[in-house]
């Protein structure tokens, strides 16, 4: 575990194993912990993760203030300057795969291969009200729970870990949606993420970049995804059935065989 | 490599070291058809490729079997290889094959991947082989009946100058060559009565299944008949793709195929009781 100073604000970070760095960057409510279950499978991938937890995260400072997502990707570039990192790979999902395309807009050159989970180009009208609703049902947990987490899973995974999700309710209302500082946090975050729109620099973006869909995402829905791989010059596309918003949670072993797999292979192929 | 079955050559060639991973081919294909993928495939497994009964550099043989004696096929050059765990990837015909194995050999396979496969041949795919039968009559007419169902629309649409290419070099040779028409007859009779749909629970091993949107010949529902039959069976969908995805997204079948062989050990992410805090929050 260590710390970089971005501006005043400590981030933390924490580097797993040696190999291919690759930047692994959290959903909006995530923090570095969230990816404790798959860091065995890559790292003997041959990736070295690098785990950050972003402006307003788990064990980074607070911002105390508004700041646009672009400020994001202007402390990841500031951190692989400082780790010495000149080229890496990324995954990303959902806020941190918007945030891997802000990096990767302003940084295309540091960028190998990259791998964006239920990601959207721009915040839409739509979006936009979406996260306002979070924001207002901030001040009280049953309320902020009822607001995030349903729309985040498919109702198949609902019914499959009824009693898990029912554990996850009782603790999530009593610990992090009733603290004010998490609130405060959650409410920055989702307005850094309103300003978001790389639709003008996607065509800049010339890594190979996988793209993956759940087709019952109702929150970056598959259209899209379907959008950035229309626009993105190496792009490939896939979609995963009967899947919701978090959809390295619903698919554990699939999400990681499709992450290792675009990741470790390289090469590329000459038809006849 | 030569592998003897019932008195007639099985043409097979091995690469690299590690768990055995066995390719089996669409109805056309042959070894060959595999060798740009080799050298990714063979870097952490035991890569095993044949021609199969009526295929390639293996024999003729006599007309009248069924897919299920392809399987029969397997089962015995396995055991020549002395091999009892193989993960298996097999696309099209070759999929409907490896179906069969697992079906009827379970404790065999390991691990599969079906590119672009079906379970069964329902009346609607029955038509179409009984339309290829009709189009060995001639080149063109094989040509016709065939191929502009296996490509996608969308690949058919970028790819023109390619197809047009292809179009006059398949007719000029293979699909004019009257003994790979006799063996297109008989593998095409021999998946006409091809059904597995009661049989899919039996196979116990982990499925990934990929799914081309655009697939004309294995319909994206017939992919969904496999998905809830095996227990064990994860899918994906691939959009603007058609029936031959290894040639039209080369690269990312190979991220897949090798992404799905390499990783092996389970999360069980939701059954273990991991301690939660408010830090491990696994949402958006």
């Amino acid at each position: 575990m260590s710390t970089f100073v971005f501006e005043g604000k400590s981030v933390y970070y924490e580097i797993v194993g040696t190999g291919r760095p690759l930047l692994m960057l959290n959903g909006i409510m995530m923090s570095t912990k969230s990816w404790a279950p798959f860091l065995a499978a890559i790292t003997k991938s041959g990736s070295q993760p690098l785990l950050v937890d972003l402006l307003d995260q788990g064990q980074s400072d607070p911002m105390g203030q508004d700041f646009p997502m672009t400020l994001q990707a202007r402390m990841l570039e500031a951190l692989l300057h400082h780790l010495g990192f000149e080229e890496v790979d990324i995954f990303g999902t959902s806020y941190g795969g918007e945030v891997a395309l802000n990096l990767a807009a302003r940084r295309p050159d540091l960028i190998g291969r990259m791998v964006l989970a239920n990601t959207v180009a721009r915040t839409n009208a739509w979006l936009k009200e979406i996260g306002e609703g979070w924001i207002l049902a901030g001040n009280n947990p049953r309320a902020y729970y009822a607001t995030t987490i349903p729309v985040i899973y498919s109702p198949a995974f609902y019914d499959r870990r009824a009693q898990w999700m029912d554990q996850r309710k009782t603790l999530l209302t009593n610990t992090a949606f009733a603290s004010h500082d998490f609130q405060a946090r959650m409410a920055r975050l989702t307005r850094s993420a309103e300003s978001h729109d790389v639709t003008e620099q996607l065509p800049g973006i010339t890594c190979p970049v996988l793209l993956l869909s759940s087709q019952q995402d109702h929150i970056t829905p598959p259209e899209e995804q379907t959008f950035l791989y229309e626009r993105l010059p190496n792009a490939e596309l896939v979609v995963l059935p009967k899947t919701g918003h978090a959809s390295f949670y619903e698919r554990p072993d699939l999400f990681t065989a499709l992450l290792t797999g675009f990741i470790s292979h390289r090469e590329q192929i000459q038809l006849p | 490599m030569l592998y003897s079955y019932k008195g007639r050559n099985i043409h097979y060639q091995e690469k690299g070291q590690g768990h055995p991973l066995l390719l089996l081919n669409g109805i056309m294909m042959s070894t060959e058809s595999w060798a740009p993928f080799v050298p990714a495939f063979s870097r952490h497994h035991r890569v095993i490729l044949l021609d199969l009964m009526d295929q390639g550099k293996s024999a003729a043989f006599p007309p009248g079997y069924g897919i299920q004696e392809q399987a029969e096929m397997l089962k015995a050059f396995l055991w020549h290889l002395e091999i009892d765990r193989v993960s298996v990837l097999g696309t099209s015909y070759g999929g409907a094959l490896a179906l069969q194995l697992a079906c009827d050999a379970p404790q065999l396979v390991d691990r599969l991947l079906l590119a672009a496969t079906r379970a069964w041949t329902d009346p609607l795919f029955r038509d179409m082989c009984e339309s290829w039968l009709h189009g060995t009559a001639s080149a063109q007419a094989f040509y016709t009946s065939t191929i502009p169902l296996f490509y996608g629309a969308t690949f058919q649409q970028n790819q023109r100058e390619w197809m047009e290419k292809r179009r006059k070099t398949l007719e000029a040779t293979v699909f004019s060559n009257p003994d790979f028409l006799d063996r297109m007859r008989r593998l095409v009779r021999s998946i006409m009565d091809f059904d597995l749909r009661d049989r899919l629970p039996a196979i116990t091993c982990p499925t990934l299944i990929l799914a081309p949107e655009e697939d004309l010949v294995m319909m994206p529902w017939e992919q969904k008949r496999i998905l809830k039959g095996i227990p064990q069976a994860e899918m994906i969908s691939l959009p603007g793709t058609g029936h031959v995805l290894f040639l039209e997204r080369p690269e990312l079948f190979v991220s897949l195929a090798m992404g799905w062989f390499d990783y092996r050990e389970a999360l069980g992410l939701l059954d273990s009781p991991a301690p939660m805090d408010e830090n491990d929050l696994v949402t958006q």
